[in-house]
């Protein structure tokens, strides 16, 4: 069983993840955008390999 | 300190003309690894495992028949490598997982061509973090000041480069750990495109924002070494439509966009030298802003912390303790942020390539500083610039993941110094997938500066 977090790691994580979630809040909503992290099948083709 | 030290295209040319042999390289930079120890810049070197592999080149080239240009030179490779013949921890205490007694496809590549893999070099701690302060075996010290710190994550390799251990050394690239030790040591480095780049074998980060890449000399090395990185590898399907590395283009007449604005601030002794050099080139330079780089840098540590977090996740369980008390923090934060939030990173990060490859146009390279501030002392925990106060680690990628998070080429190159002689480094970064491109126009600016100095 892991040790218990610190209370300065404890303060590190949330200082974290205020500062992604202000910067992921300021985005506009374009309900039409897609992620970029495509997904492609070609990359699986044997005949690459 | 890169100008007194021997590039491995000087050695290529030595080795072609009989005036060293491997034997005699690998002897000079175990001499010298031995005298410069205090710069701790390695985590392991077999004096064995060197002469071993240097003696089989210099018989290889006795007979006339050398694998290739690089035969028989000595190469450090980062501690998240794999190598058949040394172990590989990543500078944690928490070890790694993965096989051992393989080598990663870009240390086979140069294991391939005859190059001696000199020994493993020091890292920030499983690559997390951009100061190499973090690490099991201590901090790195910078060859042009022993009181700063090389930056990381790859400031072994940056360190042993720049001391002139070695002439060129393999590191890698989540937001910006080949270039920022690069440009706080005063050498090459190149990040290539993503997906253009075999990762299989180095030790994951960041699935989608990891590229590995040289650490080198002289500009004309890393032309010489991205042969051995670029191009297909069926064991990392994202390399699946790479090609391999083409020719270097002419680029005549080159246009820049030097970016600048909010969120992109930097010292003004840091302006100063790239403006300088900027204006010194023959390049055709333009303005432009990035728009919200609050949001963006935000996707990108989303993006950083969560897939870390997924890499992790089993040796997080099994070995908590094992990693350094920052390093635990961050991959606790991977874990608290949701399925919503990583994919609304993703769309922003699709919009920042959009921004740069569509809004933008024209440009044959990007411009920033590789770093806001010269190399920080060791112990300073702050840096303030533009009326920023950011921490050290913050200082150190404040530009360079923006190429992470775009997937595109990116290489620093040394444009000057400090008032207190630390290097200064300029970062161009090229349009995706053209990495020989992004290297044509780096000769042009390279050229004018070496040219006036």
């Amino acid at each position: 069983m892991a040790k218990q977090l610190t209370e300065d790691q404890q303060k590190r994580i949330s200082a974290t993840l205020k500062r992604i979630r202000a910067g992921l809040n300021r985005a506009e909503n374009d309900q039409f955008a897609e992620p970029g992290h495509t997904f492609d099948p070609e990359a699986q083709n044997v005949r690459h390999q | 300190m890169s100008d007194i030290n021997e590039s491995l295209t000087d050695q290529i040319a030595a080795l072609a003309e009989g005036q060293q042999t491997p034997l005699s390289l690998a002897e000079k930079a175990l001499e010298r690894a031995n005298a410069l120890a205090d710069l701790n810049a390695f985590v392991a070197i077999d004096e064995n495992i060197v002469m071993t592999q240097a003696k089989a080149a210099t018989l290889r080239r006795q007979r006339g028949d050398p694998l290739s240009p690089i035969d028989g030179i000595p190469i450090a490779v980062k501690d998240n490598y794999l190598t058949r013949d040394y172990p590989t921890t990543a500078c944690s205490n928490a070890a790694p997982l993965e096989p051992k007694g393989i080598d990663a496809t870009v240390v086979g590549n140069l294991r391939d061509a005859g190059a001696t893999i000199f020994g493993k070099t020091n890292m920030h701690e499983w690559a997390y973090g951009a100061t190499n302060t973090t690490s099991n075996i201590g901090a790195t010290r910078n060859p042009h000041n022993h009181d700063h710190i090389t930056g990381g994550s790859s400031g072994g390799s940056g360190a042993a480069v720049a001391a002139g251990i070695v002439s060129a050394a393999l590191g890698s690239d989540t937001g910006g750990s080949v270039r920022i030790p690069s440009s706080a040591c005063g050498i090459y480095g190149f990040k290539p495109s993503y997906g253009r780049a075999s990762r299989h074998g180095v030790l994951p980060l960041s699935w989608s924002l990891d590229a590995p890449g040289p650490m080198a000399t002289e500009l004309q090395d890393i032309v010489h070494l991205l042969p051995y990185f670029l191009g297909a590898d069926a064991k990392d399907s994202s390399t699946a439509h790479a090609e391999a590395f083409k020719t270097v283009p002419d680029a005549k007449p080159v246009h820049l966009i030097n970016l600048s604005g909010p969120g992109l601030e930097r010292s003004s002794e840091v302006n100063f030298v790239i403006n300088d050099a900027l204006r010194r080139s023959d390049a055709k330079v333009g303005q432009a802003s990035l728009g919200d780089v609050d949001q963006y840098f935000a996707a990108w540590e989303a993006i950083l912390h969560c897939e870390a977090s997924a890499y992790h996740s089993q040796l997080l369980a099994e070995n908590a303790e094992g990693y350094s008390s920052v390093i635990r923090a961050h991959l606790e934060a991977g874990t608290q942020l949701s399925g919503v939030e990583l994919l609304e990173a993703q769309k922003i990060r699709a919009r920042l390539v959009q921004h740069l490859t569509r809004d933008l146009k024209g440009w044959d390279a990007l411009v920033l500083p590789t770093l806001p501030v010269p190399a920080p002392a060791h112990g300073e925990d702050w840096q303030e610039f533009g009326k920023r106060k950011v921490t050290t680690q913050d200082s150190m990628t404040w530009f360079c993941w923006i190429g992470n998070l775009a997937g595109f080429p990116c290489i620093t190159i040394p444009v000057g110094t400090s008032s207190k002689g630390l290097p200064i480094g300029m970062m161009l970064m090229g349009r995706p997938g053209q990495d020989e491109a992004l290297l044509a126009v780096a000769r042009i600016i390279d050229r004018s500066i070496r040219k006036q100095r």
